[in-house]
């Protein structure tokens, strides 16, 4: 288990360069053909917005993956280590819970809007929405990663 | 009921150190599931809604901008055209800081990506030139927060994205006060330093200001095209954001050399996963102020701050208050997207402006990051300087005092922010 999310965190990282790159291209390009060519792009704003949707919720599987987003850790820092293990049980568990609604009501809303098209492109809606219910697994499947190593006592700080 | 469980829910979550994006996406699910007659497929359809924004855009693009002229050498250039300008000031080396972490404010929009880039090049300077070690990690702390004063700024454009205000004019509105808290961060540095009798680097001379000038300028062509393009009304701030974007990747690799094509990834990766620590907050936030409108907590809230006193000088006061204890405990985006909802139903018994209103937050969250224990500035330069928290935060506070002295003339005197802001069009 440990070593699928750490495959599937490598493939997030590449894909997230991917996005990034051509995000600040698809950007630089519109003003390109607005002010060079004179001759507005109709899709790229579309795209580009769908681009950073994924890019922040794939990005947030990659930061969670590396335990980089911030907490409050001003109390947390003061209890004594097994309260503090409580405490990483207890957060990972209702982490669990959310990641959970994600994944669910995600699928079920892809599907919810699965006839409906994007103004400029005719993209069917759930490909953008999809990126909900994919990152929301994948949080859940590091989670579980973690909360498991927790429990066997192997843990470090997640 | 709703509010309660927001309120106390957000609390112990944030108290048991449960991620801040998470803490609030998750007291956000609990008083929809318990408020009850809502489908939960109302919080994918906010996460999706809060992110998809073409103004948000220019969150990860300014990051990439920043870790791009970083890593092209820009940094490097703009210090050492610093040094030539303020080196000869008692305490030269601190003075050369802030003037750095002002001329990189205007190509990043991040107060730590400030402090780290110029932090980690004039820290260990700082140190060589015989500085104690926790002052200058303070030096570098109190310049960083100048990072998201001057445009272009993050905590700015998510003010500009959860009001409606113009981002162009709020980066306008930032500058004049941007520069002056630069200013008076110098002067703190150089008291300082006198007393404690740090030397001047070098003599002040004309023909080195002239040649590091000329290794600069295509750096400080950054600023020039962000700010002119967004002021001048050529393109928007999401716009300006991919053109500094390009700018910076031709300048680090076919002018300086200093990126190659594989560094591209692991640049853009960064660069990535930075933006989508702040954007997942948002996504999240837009849950929790979705369930909060609908309990009308901002509104109530308001009537609270409102029932305390009613004179416009007495809120103000109140909302510097409110922010300045709010940025103490908690990240900048997130104290942002809790609290501007509150504050802007404030508006009207203000008596200022949105854009002022917002340079206002903006500069309290930018104080908040230079006080333990969420003190990101603090962290972050302490971290490079191999300092405790604990002795920079008492080496930072002569520029705290001065920091408070620049927030009460930016809340009190409204031309330091309106006057540019109203140049800008329309």
């Amino acid at each position: 288990m440990e070593s699928l999310c750490r495959r599937i965190n490598a493939a997030m990282e590449y894909g997230l360069a991917g996005m990034g790159l051509l995000m600040a291209a698809i950007v630089a390009v519109q003003v390109f053909c607005r002010y060079v060519l004179n001759h507005s792009l109709f899709w790229s704003e579309e795209v580009a917005r769908f681009l950073l949707v994924w890019l922040t919720f794939l990005g947030a599987t990659v930061a969670y993956y590396r335990g980089a987003h911030p907490g409050v850790d001003a109390l947390y820092n003061r209890l004594p280590a097994s309260a503090q293990k409580a405490c990483r049980v207890g957060v990972h568990l209702l982490s669990l819970a959310f990641f959970a609604v994600m994944t669910l009501y995600g699928v079920r809303f892809a599907y919810f809007v699965r006839l409906q098209i994007t103004p400029a492109l005719s993209l069917p809606k759930w490909l953008p929405f999809a990126v909900i219910p994919c990152s929301g697994a994948v949080l859940a499947l590091h989670a579980l990663a973690f909360l498991l190593r927790e429990l066997k006592g192997t843990g470090g700080k997640a | 009921m709703t509010a309660e469980i927001l309120l106390f829910g957000l609390l112990l979550l944030f108290a048991i150190n449960t991620p801040i994006a998470l803490a609030i996406g998750i007291s956000g699910v609990a008083a929809i599931l318990a408020q009850g007659g809502i489908s939960p497929m109302v919080v994918v359809q906010r996460l999706y809604a809060g992110t998809d924004s073409f103004p948000l855009l220019a969150v990860p693009l300014f990051m990439f901008a920043g870790v791009l002229m970083e890593a092209g050498g820009i940094s490097r250039r703009l210090i050492e055209f610093a040094k030539a300008l303020v080196g000869w000031l008692p305490g030269g080396m601190a003075a050369v800081s802030i003037l750095s972490a002002m001329f990189f404010a205007g190509i990043s929009g991040s107060a730590a990506a400030d402090a780290v880039a110029v932090g980690t090049v004039l820290i260990p300077a700082m140190k060589q030139s015989g500085y104690d070690s926790d002052f200058a990690a303070a030096v570098q702390a109190a310049g960083g927060s100048i990072g998201v004063i001057i445009p272009p700024s993050i905590p700015l454009i998510l003010f500009g994205f959860l009001t409606g205000a113009s981002i162009g004019k709020l980066f306008a509105g930032g500058l004049l006060p941007g520069v002056l808290i630069g200013v008076s961060l110098i002067v703190v540095a150089t008291l300082v330093s006198r007393r404690r009798g740090y030397g001047a680097t070098t003599p002040f001379s004309p023909a080195e200001v002239w040649r590091t000038l000329r290794g600069a300028l295509l750096a400080l062509g950054a600023p020039v095209i962000i700010l002119g393009g967004i002021l001048g009304g050529v393109f928007t701030a999401t716009e300006s954001a991919a053109v500094a974007v390009a700018y910076a990747l031709l300048l680090g690799m076919a002018v300086y050399r200093k990126i190659r094509v594989r560094d591209l990834v692991p640049l853009f990766r960064d660069g990535a996963i930075t933006s989508a620590i702040v954007m997942f907050i948002i996504a999240t936030a837009s849950i929790f102020s979705w369930i909060a409108a609908m309990a009308s907590l901002p509104a109530h809230l308001a009537g609270a701050l409102l029932g305390l006193t009613s004179s416009a000088f007495g809120l103000l006061l109140l909302v510097n208050a409110l922010l300045l204890v709010a940025g103490t405990f908690v990240e900048t985006s997130a104290a942002l997207i809790l609290l501007v909802p509150t504050i802007a139903a404030l508006l009207p018994s203000l008596g200022i402006s949105l854009v002022q209103l917002g340079v206002i937050v903006v500069t309290n969250l930018a104080i908040g990051m230079l006080t333990p224990p969420m003190g990101i500035c603090l962290i972050v330069s302490g971290t490079i300087s191999g300092d405790s928290l604990g002795a920079v935060s008492r080496r930072v506070l002569p520029f705290l005092a001065v920091l408070l002295i620049d927030l009460a003339l930016i809340t009190f005197f409204p031309p330091l922010t309106m006057w540019l802001a109203g140049m800008v069009g329309r």
